[in-house]
């Protein structure tokens, strides 16, 4: 994924992004533990999150003990005893990077390719270990990704149709740490919203580029943007705020019925104003690249 | 009831009567069925509102001994032309209601079947369509408060974004000077002196 459900720093307590920060480094440790070094170079901010997510509505505790980080000895962390969430995360987390390598390598550019092409017998050896641990997941995220690709090769105009694939699939990652029906109810809905507006914010950030490499982008079929037509840009992304708004206010009303047992406000940092203030440096064109 | 009301609305057993009455507003606020109209969680928000009404009543009750009428209470009796539909939208059979509505013809489309095929769409999670489906039925019937209220909420949804908004972070300049002038007073209790001139 693309590393946009991140914290907003400024507003957070120290001891929450202590926590945080403990799941991160468990969730690294992990990937470490379960695929091998170079598996910690998946770690992504969203994976984090549907962690901390899972871990905030597990009935067990996280246990967070301290520990250090195994790449910057000097630097103290938390880490979590209980890796049941870290260890679901560190398994979607490889499957959907195999799965975005493969995506990467069907439609870029050749210096892209060329990289991509360097990594994916890595990737694609942890995906197989990952597919043995978990294979009904494995499938579900191939036939959605498949089913991605092939709206994005019709070049749908319709921004709903286009981001339906890639927010089922969230949906049905967030279901998984459903712990009973009526949770599972919830996060669905939760899941969809919040793969739909990482799906589309993705697309605002990449609207100039895709405009001018002529790559398919949801926004610019939907307006029926030229890369010149400069106001037309402008109008398009203030529309697209609207879009991610209502994505974005669907989240917090489903987020608002679900008990979560601890953690809520990390959570809540994240989605009302983590979320919003990426929202707004993205629609006005200071986003691109994600991960620190 | 099984939990413990004041637990229900987050406040200690000792919250002053001005404190259960805010945490109420706050929650029936929250979970109010306008903010989930047409959602496919409504009827756990509806659940968490009888909670929310419960707790605040089992309160009133056991402060003053009195009881409290009201609560919301939604719901339109409309006479409609699509009840079948409607009733399947209201059972989330979405993908059910949404070949019925297809398969009507499109000269056959009045402004309940925009509102209806709306609320499909929203279920679904297609908001985009959705609103365009709410607004058309407001505009074809503009009298018509369900299909109102859905379309307000749709659009309020996209205005505001449900998220906090902050104004004001940074210090300005009357901040800036109010803070001298304590420092200044504080100095000054203290034999000291901050600033010289006042």
């Amino acid at each position: 994924m693309f590393g946009y459900v991140r914290l907003h720093k400024p507003t957070i307590t120290m001891g929450e992004y202590e926590q945080y920060r403990g799941v991160y480094c468990t969730l690294c440790r992990r990937l470490g533990k379960r695929y091998g070094l170079g598996a910690r170079m998946t770690l992504s901010y969203d994976m984090t999150f549907l962690a901390l997510l899972h871990a905030a509505l597990e009935a067990d505790e996280p246990d967070f003990c301290a520990g250090r980080c195994s790449f910057n000895p000097t630097k103290k962390c938390l880490r979590c005893q209980n890796t049941v969430a870290t260890d679901l995360a560190a398994d979607l987390g490889t499957m959907l990077a195999y799965y975005k390598l493969k995506d990467t390598l069907a439609d870029e550019k050749f210096l892209k390719k060329l990289g991509a092409a360097c990594v994916y017998p890595i990737l694609a050896a942890y995906r197989r270990r990952a597919a043995k641990r978990r294979p009904d997941i494995d499938r579900e995220i191939a036939a959605m990704m498949t089913a991605q690709a092939q709206a994005e090769a019709a070049r749908t105009s319709s921004i709903d149709r286009a981001a339906e694939p890639f927010a089922k699939m969230l949906s049905y990652m967030a279901a998984l740490v459903a712990q009973d029906d009526t949770q599972r109810v919830v996060l669905e809905r939760f899941g969809y919203c919040l793969g739909r507006w990482v799906y589309l914010i993705d697309a605002v950030d990449d609207l100039a580029d895709d405009l001018a490499g002529g790559q398919y982008n949801p926004y610019a079929l939907a307006k029926n943007l030229r890369a010149d037509d400069a106001d037309g840009i402008k109008s398009c992304r203030e529309y697209a705020a609207l879009t991610l708004n209502a994505c974005l206010a669907e989240c917090i009303a489903a987020y608002n019925l679900l008990d979560v047992r601890r953690f809520d406000g990390i959570l809540r940092n994240i989605l009302e104003e983590g979320m919003p203030a990426i929202q707004k440096r993205v629609i006005l064109g200071e986003e691109k690249s994600h991960e620190p | 009831m099984s939990r413990d009301p004041y637990e229900v609305l987050g406040i200690s057993p000792n919250a002053t009567d001005d404190e259960v009455k805010s945490a109420y507003r706050a929650l029936a606020r929250k979970y109010h069925p306008d903010n989930y109209a047409n959602n496919p969680l409504s009827d756990l928000a509806e659940e968490k509102m009888q909670e929310i009404n419960d707790a605040y009543d089992a309160i009133v009750r056991m402060r003053k001994g009195g009881g409290r009428q009201g609560g919301y209470n939604g719901g339109y009796a409309a006479n409609s032309r699509h009840g079948d539909i409607r009733q399947m939208i209201h059972q989330n059979r979405i993908h059910d209601a949404e070949v019925l509505l297809d398969g009507i013809p499109s000269h056959a489309r009045d402004s309940e079947w925009f509102f209806l095929k709306g609320s499909v769409l929203y279920k679904k999670g297609w908001l985009e369509d959705a609103y365009t489906h709410f607004e058309t039925a407001c505009r074809m019937e503009p009298g018509n408060m369900e299909y109102r209220q859905a379309y307000n909420q749709v659009s309020a949804y996209r205005q505001t974004g449900g998220y906090r908004t902050r104004s004001g972070q940074g210090a300005d300049t009357c901040d800036i000077c109010t803070t001298l002038y304590c420092a200044d007073c504080c100095c000054e209790c203290m034999g000291g002196d901050f600033i010289r001139c006042c």
